[in-house]
């Protein structure tokens, strides 16, 4: 039975705390019989092996069992966390899902059936071949969501690995592959899952303080609201060990700002994408943005300035979009980077950078700059066209006290023109009172 | 004063706020120009203070004018040629709004 070595593992610690649900302790003995449970479950509803399911839940003890058992009944698994707002019909229809299974909070579990068989032609195969799958829907900044099809066993060939085991906060969602990725590791390691009821500064560090967690993998948006909230003083975080900041660019005054406000904990900046999983990185340094990354699994090259990657654990192809990969296998990410030998840093999105008069403006580092002036809370670099200029950069802040806006602005152009080249410096500065923060912590630049 | 001096002053106003920001030292008088090669303006420049000049006077008049479009760029006779110039040419784009 596929991730029989996963189970193995939970059967030699059967008291060890697995996961942290609603502040109650799920041990490794409870999360195998929940297993147990799941398994039958799967029979009393007649599930056969490569039937697509959604799985409607968050990080529940009896949602980790029953996206284990599923996976081990060979089912092609398509998890949407609970809370995130998406047509449950629609991706349904794109993944093929013949039911689906709503794992409620008090842990009961709930099944919708669908009419949709499976016909295309990387769900079969994988049906065909035995293999479980995971469906993983991008969050689409841009147009609809694409669904990326994973042959699990390659995808999960690198939990096998003995690492550390820890008390990991999963802060990244359960549909998301940077959370799937937290949740292995941590039970892949005999470590504990702490879960969240919400992801708000307060939540989080009640959770950190609470559970004594020691790694905490995030988003820099994130990062930046914790320390603008002014929470972080009244909570004892003192078991942080590792905090882990992925799928955006940080701003490195954020980052400077962390490292004064936490000198014990180690920043490690990570990389990943739904279609190539979450490379294992590297940071320079503490304070620093240039990572390297790769392993064994991943061949990494630049071609004209945008990372290119080759991984084991890529995805087997989009369900609703052309294939991403060229024919050797190489992914273009569309993510800028400088190269320094072996270490890359990421600039920004290509789609997110702004030409300024033929030069490029890369948002996340002029956000960064914003953040070092007085009395902003947060700051989103955005474009507008213009007729000499082609494009100007626009700021869009948000203050921690009122102020007259021109006076802001003339001080966010002071502080600007001191630290950037003048074609960075934003034309335009406007009061911002949208949400700026996808449910997934990331920063959205577009409307 | 007229309308026509006080979109002066403003402008005048506007490039005494950039001259702050940018901490340098610019001397403009009615007929210097703000754009080409005897502006004391590189371009980011001349689209700050026209975007700071296009938002104040919108805000102090109550209108909705456009300074830097397409238009103004391909007329013959620069609005962006000096400060005078500039001026004018919000004053008539102010008037074309009114009436």
């Amino acid at each position: 039975m596929p991730l029989q070595w996963l189970l193995d593992r939970f059967q030699a610690c059967p008291h060890d705390d697995a996961v942290i649900w609603r502040d109650a302790v799920t041990t490794y003995g409870e999360l195998l019989r929940q297993i147990d449970a799941a398994h039958e479950f799967l029979s009393a509803q007649q599930v056969a092996a490569g039937e697509s399911v959604m799985l409607d839940a968050d990080f529940s003890p009896t949602a980790v069992a029953l996206l284990i058992a599923s996976l081990q009944q060979q089912l092609l698994v398509v998890p949407v966390a609970s809370h995130v707002v998406a047509d449950r019909q629609d991706l349904a229809r794109i993944a093929e899902c013949s039911r689906r299974f709503h794992v409620s909070a008090s842990g009961s579990y709930e099944t919708e059936h669908f009419s949709h068989r499976l016909g295309h032609q990387l769900l079969t195969t994988l049906r065909d071949a035995a293999s479980p799958g995971l469906v993983l829907f991008s969050s689409g900044s841009t147009g609809r969501p694409k669904a990326a099809v994973h042959d699990v066993d390659s995808l999960v060939a690198k939990f096998k690995k003995p690492r550390h085991k820890q008390r990991l906060v999963t802060f990244l969602l359960f549909d998301h592959i940077g959370g799937f990725n937290t949740m292995m590791y941590g039970l892949a390691n005999q470590g504990c899952l702490i879960t969240l009821e919400a992801r708000d500064p307060d939540t989080v560090c009640r959770a950190i303080e609470q559970h004594r967690a020691e790694v905490l993998p995030t988003s820099p948006t994130f990062l930046t609201l914790l320390l603008m909230s002014g929470r972080l003083d009244h909570y004892d975080l003192s078991s942080l060990k590792v905090i882990n900041y992925s799928t955006e660019v940080m701003p490195e005054s954020t980052l400077s700002q962390l490292n004064a406000r936490f000198p014990d904990v180690t920043f490690r900046q990570s990389y990943g994408l739904s279609e190539v999983g979450i490379l294992r990185s590297q940071s320079r340094a503490n304070d620093s943005v240039w990572i390297r990354v790769g392993g064994e699994d991943y061949q990494t090259r630049v071609v004209d300035g945008l990372l290119h990657i080759k991984a084991r654990s890529s995805m087997v192809g989009y369900l609703n979009a052309p294939s991403p990969f060229d024919q050797d296998g190489w992914l273009n990410t569309h993510d800028e980077v400088e190269v320094d030998g072996q270490w890359f840093r990421f600039r920004g999105r290509q789609s997110d950078i702004i030409n300024v008069g033929g030069e490029k403006v890369y948002p996340a580092e002029v956000e960064s700059v914003l953040f070092e002036v007085e009395n902003i809370a947060d700051a989103t670099v955005t474009k507008e066209p213009h007729p000499i200029l082609g494009n100007i950069v626009v700021a869009l802040v948000r203050l921690q006290h009122e102020e007259d806006l021109q006076a802001v602005a003339s001080r966010i152009r002071k502080h600007c023109f001191s630290k950037l080249p003048d074609y960075k410096v934003p034309v335009k500065v406007l009061l911002d009172d949208g949400q700026r923060v996808t449910e997934r912590f990331k920063k959205k630049r577009q409307d | 004063m007229s309308r026509r001096d006080d979109l002066k002053t403003l402008l005048n106003d506007c490039i005494a706020d950039h001259v702050r920001e940018t901490n340098t030292e610019i001397h403009v008088e009615d007929e210097t120009p703000l754009m080409g090669s005897g502006s004391p303006l590189n371009s980011i420049g001349l689209v700050i203070v026209v975007t700071n000049f296009e938002s104040q006077l919108n805000e102090k008049f109550g209108a909705q004018v456009i300074l830097a479009s397409e238009q103004a760029m391909s007329m013959k006779r620069s609005p962006f040629r000096s400060v005078e110039a500039l001026s004018d040419y919000a004053d008539q784009l102010l008037a074309a709004e009114s009436s």
